[in-house]
């Protein structure tokens, strides 16, 4: 049975998943940001169906536990096609879209691969175990990806402060939940009490920062102190 | 094994994105000059703003009324501001190169919350005189 706290975060991911994409079509970049809000979009259905599966059949059934897990896979997924657009935007000044839409396709096409593997290999054994094993790993691989973003942007100098902020709110959000499956690996007792909590708070963190992001940083030709410093170097 | 090392470095990947994240919220105010008034209000004299002055500027912000626009970068950068002193406290006699290095931050902080102040101000003082020369 959930509490009154988890049906405050569902509430307040919807709301601000929402508020993410009203900001972006207030601000007139919501296709610039296309990516980020289909990924919103896809996450507000997901609240919605997760909530309908929840209310008519409970949080201990299968129907609510494969809605879950399946929906996180997809929804990681669509993050990915987030962190193409941010190499995209960070990267076009090199002109190698091309490059980076083959090895996007290429990296979608080995983690379908090695889904496929897995789910072939683990079906027979603890599904749950499974499933937590490949959120930790897809979330890591976030992790290991937003890194390398943040060096691309390191060494290109890039200090557009949005995006600045929307990549390092990304990078809390996937090492926060890589942890917290990490640890729900290593220590299943705590399952029931602080990593029950974690990956929903960095859930509604995400979208917190991409909202406040996207409606209260300036884009360059608004704001004048714009060639404040960036901690771009900071280590 | 390899759950270990995710978690590990997840978490120290964790820590590293959230200071860049507090840093780029701080970093956009470090390069606003600050005028003759808030130093005169603060009682700075001539002196720069100090790592201690986090909190006194904060008091005077509070005084100020609300503004919407920087109501939540004030309170995630006190929250930021929190989590240095405790570092700061820490590390103070393990590893002074850190220790300095919060200082430094500490620092970001508090000319953040001063050039949060003189906007507070100057908003007062625009809306003061925008209701002045309505009412004439």
């Amino acid at each position: 049975m959930l509490g009154p706290f988890d049906y405050l975060l569902v509430a307040l991911s919807f709301a601000l998943e929402a508020a993410v994409i009203i900001s972006a079509l207030y601000r007139r970049v919501f296709l610039r940001h296309l990516a980020v809000n289909l990924y919103m979009l896809i996450s507000v259905i997901a609240q919605v169906g997760g909530f309908v599966c929840l209310e008519r059949y409970g949080v201990r059934s299968d129907q609510y536990f494969f809605f879950y897990y399946y929906m996180d896979s997809v929804l990681t997924m669509a993050m990915f096609f987030v962190i193409l657009h941010f190499y995209q935007e960070i990267l076009t000044q090199l002109n190698i879209g091309r490059y980076i839409r083959g090895g996007a396709t290429l990296l979608l096409v080995a983690t379908a691969g090695y889904s496929y593997f897995m789910i072939h290999q683990s079906y027979s054994q603890s599904m749950h175990r499974f499933v937590i094993e490949f959120g930790q790993n897809t979330y890591f691989l976030g992790v290991v990806l937003t890194y390398m973003l943040w060096a691309a942007m390191l060494k290109l100098r890039q200090a557009r402060k949005e995006l600045v902020q929307m990549i390092l709110a990304l990078g809390i959000y996937f090492s926060g939940i890589a942890a917290a499956y990490a640890a729900r690996n290593l220590f299943p007792g705590l399952q029931d009490s602080l990593l029950h909590w974690l990956p929903p708070v960095m859930g509604t963190w995400l979208p917190l920062a991409w909202a406040y992001a996207l409606m209260k940083v300036k884009a360059p030709s608004e704001a004048h102190s714009m060639a404040a410093p960036l901690p771009l170097g900071a280590q | 094994m390899i759950a270990s090392l995710i978690c590990v470095v997840s978490v120290a990947a964790f820590f590293e994105f959230l200071v860049l994240y507090c840093r780029s919220v701080v970093a956009s105010t470090a390069r606003v000059q600050l005028s003759d008034r808030v130093r005169e209000v603060a009682g700075l004299g001539s002196r720069s703003v100090g790592a201690d002055d986090f909190a006194h500027f904060l008091q005077l912000v509070r005084l100020c009324p609300e503004h919407d626009a920087d109501r939540t970068e004030i309170c995630f950068v006190g929250a930021y501001y929190s989590l240095l002193n405790v570092t700061g406290r820490i590390f103070r006699a393990l590893a002074p190169r850190m220790a300095a290095w919060v200082e430094r931050e500490r620092l970001g902080c508090s000319y953040f919350a001063a050039v949060a102040l003189d906007r507070r101000m100057s908003c007062s003082r625009d809306l003061f005189a925008h209701q002045a020369s309505g009412s004439l």
